[in-house]
């Protein structure tokens, strides 16, 4: 975790902003990889911002302007979108090639790594990407001078030990840091008193312990909680993996013959007669995303829509819908 | 309490359905396809094989970190974790799954992080050693367990606490041991990992050929005894570095 989306954009963005240390007689004017500074650097922040509202909600937390709030907390997790997501488009012909090139092998390496299966092929793909990633940036940045050894961090060391580290211990993702950060999240909000952090810290920990220890005693405790399974208040199991969610029409609705008419031809059916209709807002697909139908979308300003693509529903799938009278739009 | 419930121990039985299908595909080829676990790893796989691990053993990572309470205050406060490998890894990452081991109050880092792990340890020890009965519901009968520890997981400074090592600034500065040298600046203290030696160079002890990373020195159990060896017969630090 630390390397791929702490250390390595930490060296990469200080590379190009310029701001990496300079020893002397090294002068940073002849460094042509500095590019992400004055406007360029003010507009690359904007876009990377812009990109916020199209970003599904899968991808959990899109980065924010980059040139803001870069030094005030930057999430991993923002640094992983921003250098392995968007900077390759938002880069490109800003980075001269050269090092463009360079910095797209990194990508295509960390890509295979970071993947929660990797075949034998990943394998091999990222070990060369990475290998030569590696030699080619002292080859590029440093040019065997003593003044720019410090560039070459202790990070870009692992890099080429993580082919084997896979083979030995399997995916980084399954043995990364993650957990352990995202369970002193967990911890560190559930500090109550500020005068004493630490016991307080401690004192929750103990409560956990103590909860773990009376439910392995009466298993029944912790029963009803998981009985309604995973599925939301509300939502309808369409079955396949396919789950409605609310909002959806409190009653269903009926249409108008025109649009019966549309309806019978788009899904080829031929209902007469009354045709009532329910409109559901969203729906959970089998990948665990959730899409969201034009019904709501639309009522909501952009600046609270994560859009990431607009599909239209095939016929196939609306048949399966059909049968419950209950039709997303999409 | 994993062993408890139907549900819960047919989760944890994740492993042992693991391991079968491996060696079933390591019969047919030489190695997997495809790596989606650490079980899937040469290191477990090998446990599995000298009879280190047993099918109904719990397998647990352990994970350290130092955490920073408050964005605008100095206050470290060091945790560690418990992950059970036997559950499957879509399961076993989740929040009511991970156990947490203690907490190391702050503000300073701790001096002496072995000391701190000791409570912890010891009763992983215990449990190694006098085994550990549980009854399997899944199963119907009475298992005896063993807990190995397969993973001991932390970030770069977190790592130095925990092995002794040097650290990711120093002269062999990779923390799997793989004892490639590094390169210093003039007056610098910090060694940096170059492949290739700089033009003009001349810095004492760092005057090594360029470094084919295609073939990096192998770490070896030998060579930390040999210098585990060096470091407890020196008296002090002037005869360390003779």
């Amino acid at each position: 975790m630390h390397l791929a989306v702490l250390n390595l954009p930490d060296l990469m963005l200080s590379l190009w902003r310029g701001t990496i240390d300079c020893t002397r007689p090294d002068d940073r004017s002849t460094w042509d990889w500095v590019v992400l500074r004055g406007d360029v650097w003010q507009t690359h922040g904007q876009a990377v911002a812009s990109a916020f509202y199209y970003l599904p909600t899968s991808f959990n937390r899109p980065p924010h302007n980059i040139v803001d709030k870069i030094t005030s907390g930057y999430k991993a997790w923002e640094f992983l979108l921003y250098l392995y997501g968007l900077g390759p488009g938002l880069l490109y012909r800003i980075l001269p090639q050269r090092y463009f090139t360079n910095y797209c092998k990194l990508i295509l390496g960390i890509w295979l790594m970071n993947q929660h299966r990797i075949t034998q092929e990943n394998l091999c793909n990222a070990h060369l990407a990475l290998l030569s990633f590696t030699e080619e940036f002292e080859d590029v940045y440093c040019q065997c001078m003593q003044t720019c050894i410090h560039f070459i961090c202790p990070c870009m060391h692992l890099l080429v030990h993580l082919l084997c580290e896979v083979l030995r211990i399997g995916p980084p993702i399954c043995s990364s840091q993650w957990t352990l950060e995202r369970t002193i999240g967990n911890l560190g909000e559930e500090i109550k008193q500020h005068l004493n952090p630490f016991t307080n810290l401690s004192q929750r920990g103990i409560r956990r312990a103590h909860v773990n220890a009376l439910i392995a005693i009466i298993p029944d405790l912790e029963g009803n909680q998981n009985s309604g399974g995973d599925l939301p208040h509300g939502s309808k199991d369409i079955e396949d993996r396919f789950v409605l969610l609310h909002a959806r029409d409190k009653h269903p609705e009926c249409l108008r013959e025109c649009k019966v008419d549309a309806l019978n031809k788009f899904l080829s059916t031929s209902n007469t007669g009354r045709v009532a209709v329910r409109q559901w807002a969203r729906l959970r697909i089998p990948t665990g995303q959730v899409c969201y139908s034009a019904w709501k979308e639309l009522q909501r300003p952009l600046e609270k829509c994560r859009t990431a693509c607009n599909v239209k529903v095939c016929q196939m799938f609306c048949l399966l819908c059909s049968s419950h009278l209950s039709l997303p739009y999409t | 309490m994993l062993y408890r419930s139907p549900e819960s121990a047919s989760c944890a039985h994740y492993l042992r359905n693991e391991v079968h299908r491996i060696f079933e595909d390591l019969e047919h080829a030489d190695c997997l396809d495809e790596y989606s676990d650490v079980l899937h790893g040469t290191d477990l796989i090998g446990a599995f094989q000298d009879g280190r691990i047993h099918e109904d053993d719990i397998i647990l990572m352990f994970s350290i970190n130092g955490a920073q309470l408050y964005a605008k205050k100095v206050l470290s406060c060091w945790i560690y974790i418990w992950v059970l490998l036997n559950l499957s890894p879509t399961e076993r990452y989740k929040k009511h799954r991970v156990f947490v081991g203690s907490f190391i109050p702050g503000p300073n880092n701790p001096k002496n992080i072995d000391s701190f792990l000791f409570p912890g340890l010891q009763h992983l020890v215990a449990l190694q050693k006098e085994g550990l009965r549980i009854w399997d519901v899944a199963l119907q009968h009475e298992v005896d367990s063993k807990v190995f520890l397969a993973l001991i997981t932390a970030d770069g400074p977190g790592m130095m606490h925990i092995t002794g090592m040097v650290g990711y600034h120093g002269k062999h500065g990779c923390r799997l041991y793989c004892g490639m040298q590094g390169c210093r600046e003039q007056h610098g203290k910090h060694y940096f990992p170059a492949l290739l030696k700089p033009l003009d160079y001349d810095v004492e002890d760092c005057m090594h050929d360029d470094i084919d990373v295609r073939h990096l020195p192998i770490p070896s159990y030998e060579k930390y005894h040999k210098n585990l060896c060096i470091v407890t017969t020196s008296p002090n630090q002037r005869q360390y570095r003779a």
